[in-house]
């Protein structure tokens, strides 16, 4: 890659950088919603510009570029999706969710014991359960994501 | 990718991403905690560290037995898995028993790793650092699962493949294979991959047979990162076709499918018909009719053809699936659910003479609440962080005659329990009680 294209990505990155803070600053009466996905996707060609500029300055560094992608994606996707969390459905699911805050041996749920503990770290994230009830399904959604995240480097 | 060309790379992920999202129950029950997203987070970083894997990585071996046992700690659809390390590209010297055995070992470490973890998640969590070893528990598992159901209940895995566009995706895999060997771009490990799908419908088609399983489209979800990578390889089998003006020619497309999902809802509202139905009804089936006739025509503008009907099925579900998201569906379904819990929340507050009382005609008249003792049980706990007695909960039809015998701190009666009494009745309650009535139900509490 010649300089003048690394400059320009570089300034592109500092510009995508900017506009990602000052979203909520510019645009302060749209709803957060729309302030998320806008800086979802902002967040995504930033991240692309970080790995093509990864990826031309430290050639020899592919597994770097693979950690960094995974981070970035699971960082970016995780933030999003965590507002859009939604809650159990079922009575299997509101279950788990129980057993994972307060583990109680079951046997007939032997095999789904992983699931079970892993959930539980979401009750003790900042985005997890919380005493008003809502957004205690926040690291479901990351339980979620991470795949995705595996797929888009896999290519 | 079997490609040099770094955009057919970043094209291929994308369009990945794209297979990913669309794939059944993924955007559709965000944030929902089956036990399948888990199985499938699992499965797909067992897929990633496969790819990525070189020969004898002593590493990864161990890596992938940990997830391997954790996989079927999650789901049983994990054992799958055990399908890669059939490959040889993992061992550098396949036909040499003493290094198989060897790598086996690696990997029979990485499982014992799991055990361990789990066995000391059990001690601290459980109190019982054996519970995952005993029998007895074993017994109980497997005599829960394999108990023999109606054929009835069996629900078909072809009739459900069908309906949610997998076996399309699957028959989609089949044409790139074919492509891509004769364009001497097949790369060995996606036979796995594929080899790994078959597994995970024998699996199913087996316990279907046992009469031990129902069969749903959720329990597919852990084929979407195998499938999005498998259908992934269409972009380079037509980046040929796109070499020169890359960028412009996918906005082209882009801009081709956005109209075409325009004219569909415009042809859908015009003819009264809810756009969601008209394109799973009608329009997917005819592109895929369509692809399907296509499949083997040896000519390559049929390849950027296929490309460009699955890219089209794909961008033409990607809104619904997103604006379902938007809504937050889920979250106002379960919110809706407890909402009676959340409103009175300061006279629920947990203290050890609590006696709270459930109406069961609140969930038959308005789905509210739970459905029975254990999973109002559930929501009060997850609500307000507190495990209680099942003696402090009664879940049960409404009687005055019994309720008013009872020493109640606080209940939760329908309208129509409530509407059913008599002003006597009602003034009794109100002398013991103070009421709080909703359009749906009415709570009382001990003042």
């Amino acid at each position: 890659m010649s300089k003048t294209k690394k400059r320009v990505l570089i300034l592109i990155l500092f510009i995508l950088f900017l506009s990602f803070f000052l979203i909520p600053i510019i645009l302060p009466s749209i709803n957060k919603a729309k302030i998320l996905l806008m800086q979802t996707i902002l967040g995504f060609f930033t991240l692309s510009v970080v790995l093509l500029l990864m990826k031309s300055m430290l050639p020899e560094k592919q597994s770097l570029l693979v950690v960094v992608g995974l981070i970035g994606c699971l960082v970016i996707l995780a933030r999003l999706l965590v507002y859009y969390a939604g809650g159990p459905v079922t009575w299997d699911e509101l279950y788990y969710m129980y057993l994972s805050l307060f583990p109680k041996q079951e046997s007939s749920l032997l095999n789904r014991y992983f699931h079970i503990y892993l959930q539980r770290f979401s009750f003790y994230s900042p985005t997890g359960i919380h005493s008003q009830g809502q957004g205690y399904t926040g690291l479901s959604a990351f339980l979620l994501q991470p795949d995705s995240h595996s797929t888009a480097p896999i290519h | 990718m079997p490609s040099k060309r770094e955009s057919t790379k970043i094209i291929g992920g994308v369009f990945s991403l794209l297979v990913y999202f669309t794939f059944p129950y993924i955007l559709d029950y965000p944030g929902i905690t089956y036990s399948d997203y888990t199985s499938m987070l699992l499965c797909s970083i067992f897929i990633f560290l496969y790819i990525h894997a070189l020969k004898n990585q002593k590493i990864i071996f161990i890596l992938l037995g940990l997830l391997f046992f954790f996989s079927i700690k999650t789901k049983e659809m994990g054992l799958c898995l055990a399908v890669f390390l059939f490959d040889k590209k993992l061992y550098a010297n396949p036909f040499k028993i003493k290094s198989v055995i060897r790598f086996a070992l690696f990997f029979l470490s990485g499982i014992v790793i799991g055990i361990l973890l789990l066995a000391l998640n059990d001690h601290f969590l459980l109190n019982d650092f054996l519970f995952s070893f005993r029998i007895s528990n074993w017994q109980t598992l497997f005599s829960f699962n394999l108990r023999q159901r109606e054929l009835y209940d069996l629900i078909d895995l072809f009739g459900t493949l069908v309906r949610s566009g997998i076996l399309y995706l699957l028959l989609f895999t089949i044409y790139i294979f074919d492509k891509l060997k004769k364009l001497g771009k097949f790369d060995p490990s996606l036979q796995f991959l594929w080899a790994y799908i078959l597994v995970v419908f024998a699996f199913h088609l087996m316990t279907s047979v046992s009469g031990s399983l129902i069969i749903v489209i959720r329990y597919f979800v852990i084929l979407a990162p195998a499938l999005a990578i498998l259908c992934a390889h269409i972009v380079s089998l037509v980046e040929d076709a796109i070499e020169k003006k890359t960028l412009l020619k996918l906005l082209l497309y882009l801009v081709v499918c956005f109209a075409v999902g325009s004219c569909l809802s415009f042809a859908a509202s015009r003819l009264g018909w809810e756009t969601d139905q008209f394109l799973e009804r009608i329009f997917l089936p005819m592109l895929m009719l369509l692809s399907l006739f296509f499949f083997f025509h040896e000519k390559t503008w049929t390849r950027s053809m296929q490309a460009g009907l699955l890219g089209l099925m794909l961008l033409c579900l990607l809104p619904s699936k997103l604006i379902a998201l938007h809504h937050r569906d889920i979250e106002h379904a379960f919110e809706r659910r407890i909402h009676p819990l959340m409103e009175n929340m300061d006279a629920l507050a947990y203290t050890p003479q609590m006696e709270l009382f459930i109406s069961s005609n609140i969930y038959d008249s308005y789905e509210i609440l739970g459905r029975d003792q254990e999973s109002n049980i559930w929501m009060y706990a997850l609500l307000f962080r507190q495990d209680v007695d099942p003696d402090q909960f009664s879940y049960d039809e409404f009687l005055y005659e019994n309720f008013i015998k009872g020493a109640f701190t606080s209940a939760f009666l329908s309208n129509n329990d409530w509407d059913f009494l008599g002003e006597e009745q009602q003034d009794a309650i109100g002398k013991a009680y103070s009421i709080r009535e909703t359009n749906e139900y009415v709570f009382l509490s001990v003042e």
